[in-house]
């Protein structure tokens, strides 16, 4: 049975067709009597006049039904009328009430804001990161990136990272492909030279690449297999629509001009749709054939040795499904394919199971930590919406209380209780939608700073605001705009006209009361869980930040350039550097300059390290030690600590002596129980002469903030490393202050130190280091934003409660003043009221975070997410902030004038 | 003269201009027309009903059940502002219409 309220929609239905058959005939009836009536009084017959008056009217089956057609289309388009009048009526009168009381309009409008917005802006957020498929994919359910595991140090890692053979594997093997395509993971490129020059995000791609996707040009032509086929392919380059627009203002004849990348110049070929970004989601402007690889100097290391070699995993793998293959099908193929190449590879784990990955967000089998987070936020948002709703509640339950009487009155002037439950309700989705107008604002603001902010390696495009958000924003506003007002509304429905007059606008109301106080109490639970997410993200991202990697990573200006790619002979690039290097000391605050070889922190290479009387080095498989040329100064300029022995001198470099260090990890490992210095290894091969160990490091990180075990490291002197290794990396150490402010000197010191030379390479180590803060950074951002909202709109709810509370009681307040009540026992008779209600928040809400905490273990770091420090520290702030706002009214109440008081109402 | 049938439109303005000396039920309204049509114009009683009930649908004319002077039940129709408004613009074009027309028609032959 439908509740009364709600019956008026009905109302249609309610109104038969027999009535109006009924009314149309006794119309017609009346108007034949009348007509005979007339006639005969004018001297006809009855005969004749019937005859006379059935003439008149028209054929009477056809009359009839004329007017039974008229009079039915009237009473629907009656009904209709009746129904927008009854809801413009409701509306102006709710726009009334609004404009009567704009204070309170205001507070709910912003409440509203606060919880659509933060809603619709994480909808917006997690819209592109987990529901949309990648952008202009055809059939991107049959997509897949291949991905690998691999047994490491007792654990299974996946990978999704292989080497160009095991891609041509894959693609020449795996029958159950349709087509499989490689990209290389978003590089930055420099393009142009000098001044001109600029970094941009580039991908390297198969040829078949946008046939695998099922993707078009909007202008020029895609790339095609012999493109890239190697060892050479084609000077081409494919530049997205952004890019287009961007670097060319959209101009057909961008198709055909040349594009300067490094020492490569590659004719743009064509143009991808809008939005495409490839089979992921992180930003491209370029794709370049995977053949420029490497003369664009990427991983120069490798050499012309990419399309053959096995021990470098550096590209993705992408393929589509033939139609009816399952994925089970292709995955024992692909495991095979992949098994058989790789058999005899050093390092490679044959037990290796392949498995296929879907590209869509959603069904895949592990997310990013982003995409955790901010799922997690979502859901966060959710509660504070929840909380902006029982706020809202609250406050139409106060306005109603202070209604009753005009609700009484109108309840006995005949207002059904269905218009009145209606007139709230049009009164509160009226608020909702005014606040969700306002929390499209929110939601664009913050989308933007998202995306800038927080989540800026994703491929954004488009306007924060957009069909799916505006919808989902609406439906929003509609939902919770019901949901407020159907409290209220029901609550009023058992209202009548004797029960408002006799208690008067003071008295009664204790069930609402109660009503008032629990929603409150929901607020405050959830507060307190809020915050409790907040604090152990803030304090995941302080240990986070706490981490020591054996490298000062943020005051380390690293500088490295391509000169070998550019045409740079080997001795001339020595020189250079060396030059470098006695320039940068002279910089003003510079502390330490020095040259390494590779990167030390980023990205490094392992080495066959062999000691003499160990048949192979007891480390753990796939972790070969990092091999690092160093120059004297190195361990000085990086921070790294010396825990035994010595670092490398100038005179073991110019004496050419073989000396080397290795790190804590590496030397625990070879030489268990033993000191390693004195040790002999011997790097790449038993015929080369040792090194002996002089020196033991501390364990430095890799080149991420987390890692599952300390790498094993070798640092030997700058000549003495591989052979075919010339990349040389400046390292600079800031002397103090924000080292991001010495890139642009280090910039301008190398263009001047030699003439038209490609763009370097400056950066600040820990830069990197920001896309694995993210997750951590994202959280304690949107939870504290979140959280300190949650507070503010609960703190104003408690506010607003204890004030109507005194207001109820000013008249008994007032007695107990006259008759000698203490300040001090008024004062703690409404603070009582105010911090009851805080103390079963903080209570029930650090109960909920005890038992929620398994959902956000996985996301925190060194943390337990039961931290005792968090806990209390909520605690504190929820009880100080309900105390505060409890203060005002309570000093209202001490103040409360015994005559004053009594004389109202 | 044989009754001459009505010009498309013109009946809704009948109609509107009978209740605008005061509420009536439907024969009332046929018996008014009939009495200052004096038998030219051609119209069927249930053609006026329908044309009164589209009114009604309009909302230019609003209806209530009544009792007659008789004591009968009946369908008392009345004007609202909105028709009273929509009668004077109908005056107004009909006194256009006939004045341009009429004029026209009656016009000397001038050749």
């Amino acid at each position: 049975m439908l509740p009364p309220g709600v019956r008026w929609i009905f109302r249609l239905a309610i109104r038969r067709r027999e009535t109006i058959a009924e009314e149309t005939d006794e119309e017609i009836r009346l108007h034949f009597a009348l007509r005979v009536e007339e006639l005969m009084s004018r001297g006809f017959s009855r005969d004749r006049a019937e005859a006379e008056a059935l003439r008149r009217f028209g054929p009477m089956r056809e009359g009839r039904a004329g007017m039974l057609a008229a009079a039915r289309q009237r009473n629907e388009r009656l009904t209709m009328f009746e129904r927008l009048d009854d809801i413009w009526s409701d509306v102006r009168y709710a726009l009334g009430q609004m404009r009567r009381a704009p204070g309170f309009t205001l507070g709910v409008v912003l409440t509203f804001a606060i919880g659509i917005g933060a809603n619709a802006t994480m909808f917006g957020v997690i819209d592109r990161l987990l529901l949309r498929a990648p952008a202009q994919v055809a059939d991107p359910g049959n997509l897949y990136f291949i991905q690998a595991t691999q047994h490491s140090r007792g654990a299974e890692l996946v990978s999704g990272g292989f080497s160009y053979p095991a891609y041509v594997d894959f693609r020449d093997r795996v029958v159950g492909f349709s087509d499989a395509a490689m990209q290389t993971f978003p590089n930055d490129l420099t393009v142009g030279r000098g001044a001109a020059a600029r970094k941009i995000h580039g991908v390297m791609v198969s040829g078949n690449y946008f046939r695998t996707l099922g993707v078009g040009p909007v202008a020029g032509r895609l790339m095609v297999p012999e493109d890239a086929t190697p060892p050479t392919g084609a000077p081409v380059v494919v530049i997205s629509y952004a890019f287009w627009q961007r670097a060319f203002g959209g101009r057909a004849d961008a198709i055909g001009s040349i594009i300067e990348f490094g020492p490569s110049r590659l004719t743009v070929i064509g143009v991808t749709p809008r939005g495409f970004s490839g089979a992921g989601f992180r930003p491209v402007d370029v794709w370049l054939p995977v053949t420029t690889f490497e003369s664009l100097g990427f991983m120069s290391f490798m050499g012309k040795v990419w399309p053959t070699t096995r021990n470098a995993t550096w590209l993705a793998v992408v393929a589509r499904l033939k139609p009816g293959v399952t994925t089970a099908q292709v995955n024992a193929q692909a495991t095979a394919a992949y098994r058989g190449g790789q058999a005899g590879v050093a390092g490679t784990d044959s037990t290796s199971r392949v498995f296929m990955e879907s590209v869509l967000p959603l069904r895949k089998s592990t997310f990013s930590p982003e995409v955790k987070v901010a799922s997690l936020l979502g859901g966060v948002a959710v509660l504070v919406l929840l909380i902006a709703c029982a706020n809202v509640t609250n406050l139409l339950l106060a306005r109603a209380m202070r209604r009753r009487r005009e609700i009484g009155v109108r309840l006995a002037l005949g207002v059904s209780r269905g218009r009145l439950t209606r007139q709230f309700l049009v009164e509160s989705v009226l608020l909702a939608f005014a606040g969700a107008v306002a929390a499209l604002l929110v939601a664009y603001w913050g989308g933007t700073l998202m995306r800038k902010m927080l989540l800026e390696n994703f491929s954004w495009s488009g306007s924060p605001i957009d069909a799916r958000l505006l919808s989902f924003t609406a439906l929003a506003a509609a939902f919770v705009g019901v949901a407020t007002g159907l409290v209220p509304a029901l609550q009023y429905r058992s209202l009548n006209l004797s029960s408002v007059l006799r208690d008067s606008a003071q008295g009664g109301g204790g069930s609402r009361t109660r009503t008032r106080t629990a929603l409150l109490l929901m607020q405050g639970v959830l507060s307190v869980v809020l915050l409790v997410g907040t604090g152990l993200f803030v304090r995941s991202l302080q240990n986070v930040g706490r981490i020591h990697l054996g490298i000062d990573t943020d005051r380390i200006v690293a500088a490295s350039l391509d000169l070998e790619p550019a045409g740079f002979p080997a001795p001339a690039i020595e020189d250079f550097y060396r030059q470098l290097e006695v320039r940068a000391r002279a910089l003003p605050g510079v502390q330490h300059a020095t040259l390494g070889e590779g990167t030390s922190f980023g990205w490094s290479l392992g080495t066959k390290v062999i000691v003499p009387g160990l048949d192979s080095l007891p480390l753990p498989a796939g972790s070969e030690p990092i091999l690092v040329g160093v120059t004297g100064d190195y361990f000085a300029t990086l921070g790294t600590r010396i825990v035994q022995g010595r670092a490398i001198s100038s005179e073991d470099i110019q004496s050419g002596l073989r000396v080397a260090l290795v790190s804590e990890e590496m030397a625990r490992r070879v030489w268990p129980g033993k000191n390693a210095l004195g040790a002999c290894i011997k790097l790449e091969a038993d015929s080369i002469p040792c090194s002996t160990v002089i020196g033991v490091t501390e364990n430095v990180h890799q080149g991420s903030l987390i890692e599952d075990a300390p790498p094993s490291w070798v640092f030997v002197p700058l000549d003495q490393g591989r052979h075919f290794l010339r990349a040389r990396t400046l390292f600079i150490r800031v002397a103090s202050g924000p080292a991001e402010a010495m890139i642009e000197p280090v910039r301008q010191m190398i263009a001047a130190t030699a003439g038209n030379l490609p763009y370097p390479n400056v950066r600040v180590l820990s830069s990197q280091l920001g896309d694995e803060l993210r997750p951590w950074k994202l959280g304690a951002t949107m939870f504290g934003a979140f959280g300190g909202l949650a507070l503010l709109v609960t703190a104003v709810g408690l506010y607003s409660v204890i004030s109507y509370m005194v207001g109820q009681r000013m008249r008994e307040l007032g007695v107990r003043v006259a008759l000698g009540a203490a300040p001090g026992n008024i004062l703690r008779l409404i603070l009582s009221h105010g911090l009851r209600v805080a103390v079963a928040s903080v209570g029930l809400g650090l109960l909920i975070a005890l038992a929620g905490g398994g959902f956000v273990r996985a996301l925190l770091y060194e943390i337990s997410p039961r931290d005792p420090i968090v806990f209390g520290g909520v605690a504190v702030i929820v009880l100080v902030v309900a105390l505060a706002a409890s203060l005002p009214p309570a000093f209202r109440a001490i103040r409360a004038d015994p005559l004053t008081a009594l004389k109202s109402d | 003269m044989a009754p001459v049938p009505l010009l498309r439109g013109t009946l809704d303005a009948l109609v509107l201009k009978a209740l605008a000396s005061g509420p009536m039920h439907g024969y009332e309204i046929t018996a008014w027309l009939d009495h200052r049509a004096q038998g030219n114009l051609e119209l069927l009683d249930s053609a006026l009903y329908q044309a009164v009930y589209r009114l009604e649908a309009k909302r230019l004319v609003a209806a209530k059940w009544g009792t007659t002077e008789h004591n009968r039940q009946a369908r008392y129709y009345s004007l609202t502002p909105a028709g009273r408004a929509h009668l004077k613009r109908e005056v107004g074009n009909w006194l256009r219409y006939f004045a341009t027309v009429g004029g026209i028609l009656t016009a000397p032959h001038s050749s």
